[in-house]
């Protein structure tokens, strides 16, 4: 019981000393350039070494994750799990084989009891580079649908995720216009 | 007609447990059993009844009425007069797992329906899990909890069961209370195993099961061998031979037909869905041994051509590109193979840098699915491609 306490009170520390703002200017995490139009909150904790994790309203009501250089055999997320273990990049990925990389770390990190759908994918111009945008839902245990909107692309062998996960209703929508922005400001 | 065979069933098990021996263990609860709703006991049940509520709307719950029927017949032939305290609810995870509840509510996972190779298996499972009611160990484990903080986690891990992870009671359950849990686990087997011989299914099938559950773990090399699945649960060696054993001192069935047909037709009317959200968790070594079973069910040959491409074009080890083309190509010569297999293809040979079979797969991709979600993906690389 003692224990438990101890780790709620861990927990919540963390949760109030966990944010830091993010100016609506120009930056650079882990190898993506890109520009908010808006103020954002920056999580203390990572789910990864080579991620940062936004949010506007709080977690779980809009995240924007923001991964970059990842090498080949890393994966996007931290694994808790080594019954289920996350899966890894590769070189030479394709964007069939991008697109399941990213439904099965979503699908494995929920434990491996979500059945992650893809709504859209195309591409899209980076500068000289080719991106594409992958929008996929998925629904919690509780019935609770999630929507994600991904930007993947990868660049000398390395792979770059900028992807914003909320609630289909309403959260995916009040922030997209903000989304666009800043998918539009990329630059890797 | 369903019903009818059903009832039919239920008359000749009926007459099958009148010559069976006795049980064992004898059920602890009547069969309108409700607990005083002041209780601890009540104040559980009034718990899991929310669980309950949240899974009849669950994106999870897998609705096909056929199946759901079928397994709610085996459940009913088996249970006997406990049938109308009983309610199945089929969770679409393709984990191994099945969970019993103390209000009647049993969870049967896909996985589980994609692991047993005949209905004599599944009956095994579920008898084990109408044992867990019968006997009402929920509530023994719930009592045993530590402190009123174990027991929240307890509920806690109940709840995340509406997909998946633990349920109270489950095959599954986590180990803090892994002593307890491993006597009521063999109380289970055992009563189990003569509840589906009452029913007139072979008891040594729940051996089988057991066996082919090691045999998916040993063969696995990917996984650490200490899995937090046997702290809780008699060793399968140890589960299979004591089950086989108490199989064997149980009255010989006569040799009836194959009953498992219909099960594997309405499981392969779902089978892409279910295997689908299998291979998704890119569990390849697991996913291999599943399909090389599924060749001898009778699943639809077409798709599991389709998963064993999956399997070797995602876990891309050396020579795995061409394994993965030589089984997308035995697929797609079924007019029912899944359009993604054109997809897939056509991936791979962009992959070996065979532009001409690369746009001829994509064209028919596009062809077999003109809403795909994919599409501007698609026409961009045709774009490219010339």
């Amino acid at each position: 019981m003692k224990k438990l306490l101890m780790i709620s009170m861990l927990l919540m520390l963390n949760a109030c000393a966990a944010f830091k703002l993010v100016k609506s200017q120009q930056t650079t995490v882990h190898g993506i350039t890109l520009t908010p139009t808006s103020t954002w909150n920056k999580a203390g904790f990572n789910q990864h070494k080579k991620s940062e994790l936004w949010t506007k309203d709080g977690l779980g009501l809009n995240e924007l994750y923001i991964i970059g250089n990842i090498n080949e055999g890393e994966s996007i997320f931290k694994s808790h799990n080594k019954e289920l273990p996350l899966p890894t990049f590769k070189k030479g990925m394709l964007p069939n084989e991008l697109e399941e990389f990213i439904k099965t770390s979503l699908k494995n990190s929920h434990g491996g009891t979500i059945s992650v759908t893809t709504d859209n994918m195309s591409p899209v111009e980076l500068g000289d580079d080719i991106a594409f945008r992958l929008q996929l839902s998925y629904f919690l245990e509780h019935g609770l649908k999630k929507s994600v909107d991904a930007l993947l692309t990868t660049k000398n062998d390395k792979l770059y995720v900028i992807m914003y996960v909320a609630p289909s209703m309403h959260y995916a929508q009040k922030h997209q216009a903000e989304i666009n922005s800043i998918f539009e400001s990329v630059v890797i | 007609m369903l019903r009818l065979i059903f009832i039919i069933l239920l008359t000749a098990a009926g007459m099958l447990s009148a010559e069976a021996s006795e049980m064992t263990f004898a059920p602890t609860i009547d069969t309108k059993y409700e607990p005083d709703w002041s209780s601890d006991e009540g104040g559980f049940w009034y718990k899991v009844n929310q669980i309950e509520a949240d899974i009849k709307s669950s994106p999870y719950l897998v609705r096909d009425t056929a199946l759901n029927d079928y397994v709610n017949n085996m459940v009913c032939r088996i249970a006997g007069e406990y049938c109308a305290s009983i309610r199945v609810y089929i969770i679409d995870n393709p984990h191994f797992n099945a969970s019993m509840y103390p209000n009647g509510m049993m969870h049967v996972w896909t996985g589980l329906l994609l692991r047993v190779e005949n209905e004599a298996q599944l009956a095994a499972v579920l008898g084990h899990e109408i044992a867990h009611f019968l006997r009402a160990h929920q509530i023994e484990q719930w009592r045993s909890a530590q402190s009123a903080a174990w027991a929240a986690i307890l509920l806690d891990t109940g709840i995340a069961a509406v997909t998946g992870v633990y349920g109270v009671a489950t095959l599954a359950m986590s180990g803090n209370s892994a002593a307890f849990s491993r006597t009521h686990e063999k109380e289970a087997d055992i009563m189990g195993a003569e509840l589906m011989h009452k029913a007139g299914y072979n008891p040594t099938a729940a051996s089988e099961l057991w066996q082919r559950v090691l045999e998916e773990r040993e063969q696995d090399k990917s996984k650490d061998s200490n899995w937090s699945f046997w702290a809780s649960h008699p060793p399968s060696k140890e589960r299979s031979e004591y089950l086989l054993s108490h199989a064997h001192k149980l009255k010989a069935l006569p040799k009836s037909e194959s009953q498992s047909e219909p099960l594997f037709k309405l499981l392969s009317s779902n089978y892409f869905k279910l295997m689908r959200n299998h291979v998704d968790l890119q569990e390849h070594e697991q996913t291999k041994i599943l399909l090389k079973r599924h060749s001898s069910l009778g699943y639809p040959q077409e798709k599991i051509d389709f998963f064993f491409g999956e399997l070797y074009r995602k876990r891309a080890q050396d020579g795995d590109t061409e394994k993965a083309l030589e089984y997308y190509l035995a697929s797609i010569q079924s007019p029912k193979s899944p359009p993604q297999a054109f997809k897939h293809l056509a991936y791979l040979y962009l992959k070996k840098k065979d532009k001409e079979q690369a746009k001829t797969h994509f064209l028919k991709y596009l062809e077999r699915a003109p809403q795909a979600k994919d599409k501007a993906m698609i026409k961009y690389y045709l774009k490219s491609l010339g």
